[in-house]
């Protein structure tokens, strides 16, 4: 029965399956549309003799071509929506990097192939989240090994001195760790949770007794990995994305109002520590409170991107209209504002509606899940949002920037391909097709 | 459902979070235009700057004089400035994004750039849709290429100023200023030019201040005429070189008078003789003769005491030193009596191309004495070619000697020409008039032309030179005659 599901291709097994097969080809085809209106308008205001442009346009075409058909015929009952409005996402930063950094693009398309065919390996991959499951402490182990690695032997491509070492250099390759141990650390931790849910569950309704350990132990341990991040990497973005993760996490298995007030407090108390500590932080939460002081020093980058975000207006620049490019490693951290400025608030609402979507989506998977998948749906898709909030938020000047990328759109093949694995197991979460070794 | 609950609010939080942020966005796109948008430090201002299309200066016969050019089409546009006529670079100014504008660039620099000003729906689409790059106004100027050219060849390896006049209009119909600068490359030349000897960028011709020597005499003898003395007259000595001071003063000319009276002989001279051959010794002791009153009255008819003013130029401050009401008669640093060093041009007097043009024009214009100016047309963006919007044609005059003293000093001019220092000035077939004499700074000379020609009944040019380092009066002459002859092919 189950191999006969997975395998139905003709239209009517499909339509029978519940497949929602025309809505996912329609945004597929209307985000295609959008992406060649600009790519011809770039094309034309900036000629390039190799046409390289067309070239990375193509590698986007076949990506979402062939992913869309792979997953039909391994998962044709996936949600409709999640590879669509990813994809949408990863041409529209793929043509932003292209206009304001050309030549991180090509390497960016090749990431990009490379991301989609590791989805679809993924979702290929009928037992590996169960997999996942059984390996944790593995998993968990080599992901902090990873860590202390990077630490211990960490570099910046950029070869800067004194940049944050946050890559491993293997092969000529720069690979950040981080990335994949967040999906590590989310199927740790919904592991973890999905086994002591119960317990602290029913700790709820005990009147007047201490947290019990159960509920504050990981989150203890989560603070210090964050603080470890944070203190040896210097990686504001990383350390308070794990630790609100985390949180979101713990609340919603506990179901306790508590941890978001203990969490909250050991976010200030970590938070106030980096600032008296660490100049990074400091630097950072300055920058944040009165930019104008420094607007050409320090706070440059911020100070440019809002000014990316006015310029915009509502309507945009335009493609190769703005100005984007002043504002430092735009293509990176700030592909934001080099939207909001070409494609104005419209582009920016668009964009942001897309990355709520997928958020919805992602938590819609979690719905009618035994508590393991459900926990693995909800960390993955806050994971993916609270990412997505971090930078933007931190671009739009309404909290202190921490450098994480832009889910999708941003240039950085680790952080891309990340993001598409964790797509890989949203769509196979979304099915619902993996129970088989699933239990509890 | 498990955590049915928690994943509500949790939905419910984030989905505010990404509200919170859309409208962070929607603050900054919507107040942005008037706040941060308008600091100095975004860079867009400059990008504004270097993509619009900024108007073309056209001579008075529409050829191009400076125009905007696009270097770059799409991301990374950019206007480059020709100045195509190295003859006009002096007269034009210069506009760069990175040092401004000056001169005519600088004057009409808000028709140049062209406004942002959004007039109907069209504007609106255009400037907030499109956003296409602003389109500034043409300039047409008064100046004429031909004579511009001339002129600029005359003065190509010389130190001076000169301008040439149009009267009654007016208009100025050339003007130099050596040395001067490739207005093309001032980017790159700036550090080197702001060192250079002799300062480029000051426009001599409107504000230099020299030393007029011999070109006091025009005055002086029409204050003559006004006191009833005689053109005729002799003075004694009148053609030796005159002491003044550390100075000696000699006649720019040759008297064939002084050649009769022999080598000891007191070197009598008519006035009129003095005048043609400009000898300073028979001014002083006109000057004697003169009352006080009466030479303020001459500074302040030919207006040597106020700085005119040419639109199209700073015109700095006031000429050094002259107490505006007092005329030439007191020093007031240290009272002083300086009428004699005044009137013979070697005081606190100073005076620019400018001004000696305006007399120059005032006396060919019968005694009216034409206001200059530099702005003939100006023409809307993106209107017909033929969509020239004159400026007014009122003519400005300012009465500086009656007809009758006019008349005289015409023929005094015509004569100084014919027969006189400034016959190097003479082309054939033409009726040109001129002046031309000696002043001294410090060890220097200078050499001062004014003259005017007839083009027809009411119409004549007037020019005025200056030619720095040179005593080479024939030198100046010629080019005054032979720009008025090239001048006098002139048509309006």
């Amino acid at each position: 029965m189950l191999d006969a599901r997975r395998f139905a291709t003709s239209r009517r097994d499909l339509m029978q399956a519940g497949v929602t097969y025309p809505i996912s080809v329609l945004l597929i085809g209307l985000g295609a549309l959008f992406l060649l209106v600009n790519v011809t308008a770039l094309s034309i205001i900036r000629p390039r003799a190799d046409g390289s442009i067309w070239l990375i346009f193509g590698a986007w075409l076949l990506c979402v071509v062939i992913g869309e058909l792979a997953l039909t015929r391994i998962l044709p009952r996936r949600d409709p929506l999640l590879f669509p409005l990813v994809m949408l996402l990863c041409g529209w930063g793929l043509i932003i990097i292209e206009r304001v950094a050309p030549n991180f693009a090509d390497r960016q398309a090749i990431w990009l192939v490379v991301g989609v065919a590791a989805m679809v390996i993924t979702v290929y991959m009928r037992d590996l989240i169960a997999l996942l499951r059984t390996l944790r402490y593995t998993l968990l182990f080599g992901g902090l090994l990873l860590l202390t690695a990077t630490i211990a032997f960490g570099s910046n491509p950029s070869g800067i001195a004194g940049a944050p070492a946050l890559w491993l250099e293997i092969g000529g390759l720069f690979v950040q760790p981080s990335e994949p141990l967040k999906i590590v650390l989310v199927v740790f931790l919904a592991s973890y949770l999905a086994e002591q849910y119960t317990i602290m569950r029913t700790q709820r309704d005990r009147f007047g007794t201490a947290p019990s350990p159960r509920a504050f132990a990981p989150l203890v341990l989560m603070w210090g990995l964050s603080m470890v991040v944070l203190i040896w990497q210097r990686d504001l973005g990383t350390a308070a994305l794990f630790f609100l993760v985390f949180l979101t996490l713990l609340y919603v298995a506990s179901g306790r109002t508590l941890v978001l007030i203990g969490g909250g407090l050991l976010a200030v108390l970590g938070g106030t520590a980096a600032y008296l500590l660490f100049g990074v932080v400091r630097l950072r939460v300055d920058a944040w409170l009165n930019p104008w002081l420094e607007a050409d020093g320090r706070a440059y980058q911020i100070v440019q991107s809002m000014m990316a975000v006015a310029a915009g207006g509502i309507f945009g620049r335009g493609i190769g209209g703005g100005l984007p490019t002043v504002i430092p490693v735009v293509h990176s951290d700030f592909i934001f504002a080099a939207l909001a400025e070409e494609w104005g608030l419209i582009g920016v609402v668009a964009a942001l509606l897309c990355l709520a979507l997928i958020f919805m989506r992602g938590l819609r998977a979690a719905a009618a899940l035994r508590p393991f998948p459900a926990l693995l749906a909800v960390g993955l898709s806050a994971l993916l949002a609270i990412q997505s909030l971090l930078i933007i938020g931190g671009v739009l000047k309404l909290i202190p920037l921490t450098g994480v990328t832009v889910p999708f759109m941003s240039y950085g093949g680790s952080s891309l391909v990340t993001n598409l694995i964790v797509v890989g197991l949203l769509l196979r979460l979304s099915s619902g097709d993996h129970a088989r070794a699933v239990s509890t | 459902m498990l955590f049915q609950r928690e994943t509500g609010r949790l939905l419910v939080a984030l989905a505010i979070a990404f509200a919170v942020m859309a409208a962070a966005a929607a603050y900054w796109a919507v107040n942005g235009a008037d706040g941060i948008l308008r600091r100095p430090d975004n860079p867009r201002l400059f990008e504004l700057e270097a993509v619009a299309r900024r108007g073309a200066i056209v001579d008075r016969h529409e050829r191009p004089l400076a125009y905007s050019e696009p270097i770059n089409e799409g991301i990374g546009a950019a206007m480059r400035r020709n100045y195509p006529e190295p003859a006009a670079h002096s007269a034009l100014g210069y506009f760069s994004l990175r040092y401004g504008t000056s001169g005519v660039e600088a004057t009409y620099d808000t028709e140049l750039r062209g406004s942002n000003a959004l007039n109907d729906l069209n504007d609106l689409f255009e400037s907030e849709l499109l956003h296409r790059a602003r389109v500034g106004d043409d300039v047409m100027v008064t100046l004429d290429l031909d004579i511009q050219q001339q002129l600029a060849a005359h003065f190509a390896d010389l130190r001076g100023a000169a301008i040439v006049i149009d009267a009654p209009s007016g208009d100025v119909l050339a003007l130099i200023s050596q040395p001067t600068y490739d207005p093309n490359t001032l980017d790159a030349d700036w550090d080197q030019l702001v060192e250079t000897p002799g300062d480029p960028f000051f426009n001599r011709a409107v504000q230099g201040r020299y030393q007029p020597g011999g070109a006091m005499q025009t005055p002086l003898i029409a204050a003559a005429l006004l006191s009833g003395i005689g053109l005729s007259e002799t003075s004694a000595g009148g053609a030796a070189p005159l002491m003044l001071g550390a100075l000696t003063l000699p006649c720019a000319g040759a008297p064939p008078s002084a050649q009769v009276n022999g080598d000891n002989a007191p070197l009598a001279i008519t006035l009129s003789d003095a005048y043609r051959f400009a000898c300073p010794a028979a001014f002083a002791a006109l000057t004697e003769r003169l009352d006080a009153g009466t030479i303020d009255t001459i500074v302040a008819a030919f207006q040597l005491n106020t700085v005119p003013t040419l639109p199209g130029y700073a015109t700095g401050q006031a000429p050094t030193a002259i107490p505006t009401n007092d005329g030439v008669t007191i020093d007031d640093g240290d009272g002083r009596d300086l009428r004699l060093e005044n009137a013979l041009g070697q005081g606190t007097l100073v005076v620019s191309p400018l001004m000696m043009a305006r007399i120059a024009a005032g006396i060919a214009n019968d005694g009216d004495a034409p206001e200059a100016h530099l702005l003939r047309a100006i023409r809307a963006a993106n209107a017909a070619p033929d969509a020239w919007s004159h400026a007014a044609t009122t003519i400005a005059t300012q009465p500086i000697a009656t007809l009758s003293v006019a008349r005289q000093l015409q023929a005094l001019m015509r004569g100084a020409v014919v027969n006189g220092a400034a016959a190097a000035a003479d082309q054939p077939s033409l009726e040109i008039a001129g002046h031309a004499s000696l002043a001294y700074t410090g060890d220097d000379a200078l050499v001062w032309f004014i003259g005017f020609v007839s083009v027809d009944a009411e119409h004549r040019i007037a020019i005025a030179l200056v030619i720095e380092n040179s005593d080479d009066i024939g030198l100046a002459a010629r080019i005054g005659g032979e720009v008025l002859g090239a001048a006098a092919a002139f048509t309006p």
